[in-house]
């Protein structure tokens, strides 16, 4: 596997998949900015269970979800004793119910985000996330920056390799010694030296195919029925959410 | 019938000051495949680089479809008449997919999208490379990408094709495409290569590069 590969998605087509990209990108902000808003416990695990269930719909692989999940958790286990000991009073030694609490809290809340995120924009391809940011009006500096850094990681670790290939197979062992941080930095300085050569000729040959400094998109997308259905129960639902949030 | 490029005692030096043309001069015509061979060095990848105003001659005259070139404004008219395939294939094709990039030139023209759209297809068509339309590029191999690349010039439709080592580091089934597309083609070409064979398969008249001239 390459470096790339990880920045694409490897879901398999999914009901989600016939929405507007542009529509899914929207509707994860809205669900992430209530799902910050909500207080109540049951209205938090009412949206984590709307998250999974979104999930599923989404159908991403079970291994690259685990490998999302399980460092959040591994890391909110980590702060356990930090947030529900802290509310423990006086001298009293254990863990109290007001921290318990919080605890669950975060830990509902963290899931449903992360999860939010992975169903709506996880399942997204890159190239096709790029396309829906620029047309959802973010500054196309920042989503051409996102489509030239995917397209150039590649590249630019495969340089990266051939240069530490390059030492290696002259018996360069990496220790902590100043022959290593000297050749490292050459390195670095090197591969930077090749990225700057590198952008130059991109901008060159960019020029030689009549670049002018604008942009044109060959990706349109389109709101369809099923964008105006999904929408229509989406937003509804997240009012609802709120309103249930309150009333606890 | 006028050339389509003169070149006139070009002189050209780097701004480190290695001097890399002095006096060349050089003409290509319609329907002419010209090899260009010379040592490592002697300046292929920057004549080529000349002819469409990546770099600036610092004397000597050139002219290009009809005209004198000499601004940048000038030269913008040449590169999307002329079509300059670079020898690295990932420094041409910058897009996430195979056809926004192969689409990228066809806007630059100002063409309507759905034009855009169906010369892609026709062109990605003609070079068998249909399958890679939506591709990522950082998934193809090597020969792939060079294909993809002569694609993405091809499609704006270039009366003169610079091709810089276009046989370089190609497999013998891909070198076969490329020839077979070149010998289809019937755009001017100056094709900078080491490769006898290749160049005796697609081009009609060789120069040489030495001691900063053509010869």
């Amino acid at each position: 596997m390459n470096l790339t590969d990880s920045l694409n998605n490897h879901y398999p087509a999914s009901v989600l998949d016939r929405l507007d990209p542009r529509l899914r990108l929207l509707a994860a902000l809205l669900l992430i900015t209530v799902i910050i808003l909500l207080q109540s416990r049951p209205a938090l695990a009412t949206v984590l269970g709307g998250a999974i269930v979104m999930a599923v719909a989404a159908r991403p692989p079970l291994t690259v979800t685990l490998t999302r999940i399980i460092p959040l958790n591994v890391m909110l286990a980590l702060f356990f004793p930090f947030i529900a000991l802290a509310h423990v009073q006086g001298l009293q030694f254990g863990v109290s119910a007001k921290g318990l609490h919080l605890f669950i809290d975060i830990v509902l809340r963290a899931n449903a985000l992360l999860i939010t995120a992975l169903a709506l924009v996880g399942s997204l391809d890159i190239p096709v996330l790029g396309h829906a940011l620029v047309h959802l009006r973010v500054p196309r500096r920042l989503a051409h920056l996102l489509l030239f850094t995917i397209r150039y990681l590649e590249v630019m670790h495969r340089e990266f390799m051939a240069l530490s290939r390059a030492a290696r197979v002259r018996n360069f062992h990496p220790g902590a010694n100043r022959h290593t941080y000297r050749t490292l930095a050459a390195m670095v300085g090197q591969l930077l030296l090749r990225s700057l050569d590198r952008a130059e000729r991109i901008l060159k040959a960019m020029k030689c195919r009549g670049y002018n400094g604008q942009f044109h998109l060959l990706r349109h997308f389109s709101f369809r029925a099923c964008d105006a259905v999904f929408a229509l129960c989406f937003v509804p639902g997240c009012v609802l959410l709120i309103v249930f949030d309150r009333m606890l | 019938m006028e050339p389509l490029f003169i070149l006139e005692n070009i002189d050209f030096a780097y701004k480190e000051g290695r001097r890399v043309l002095q006096g060349a001069s050089f003409d290509l015509h319609a329907g002419e495949r010209v090899a260009l061979t010379g040592g490592n060095g002697t300046g292929k990848t920057t004549l080529l680089h000349l002819m469409v105003g990546l770099h600036k001659p610092q004397s000597g005259t050139l002219s290009a479809f009809g005209r004198a070139r000499h601004s940048e404004h000038d030269f913008h008219e040449v590169r999307c008449r002329a079509g300059l395939v670079f020898q690295d294939p990932d420094d041409q094709l910058f897009s996430a997919t195979v056809a926004e990039d192969v689409a990228f030139g066809p806007f630059n023209l100002g063409w309507e999208r759905r034009r855009v759209a169906e010369a892609v297809d026709a062109t990605l068509q003609k070079l068998d490379l249909a399958d890679f339309h939506d591709r990522v590029v950082y998934h193809l191999s090597y020969g792939e990408k060079r294909l993809v690349a002569l694609a993405s010039v091809l499609v704006m439709q270039p009366e003169v094709l610079l091709l810089d080592e276009p046989n370089d580091g190609l497999d013998s089934a891909h070198s076969a495409r490329l020839v077979d597309i070149l010998q289809q083609s019937d755009c001017a070409m100056l094709i900078a290569s080491h490769d006898r064979d290749f160049l005796k398969k697609v081009t009609n008249r060789a120069v040489k590069l030495a001691d900063g001239g053509i010869i």
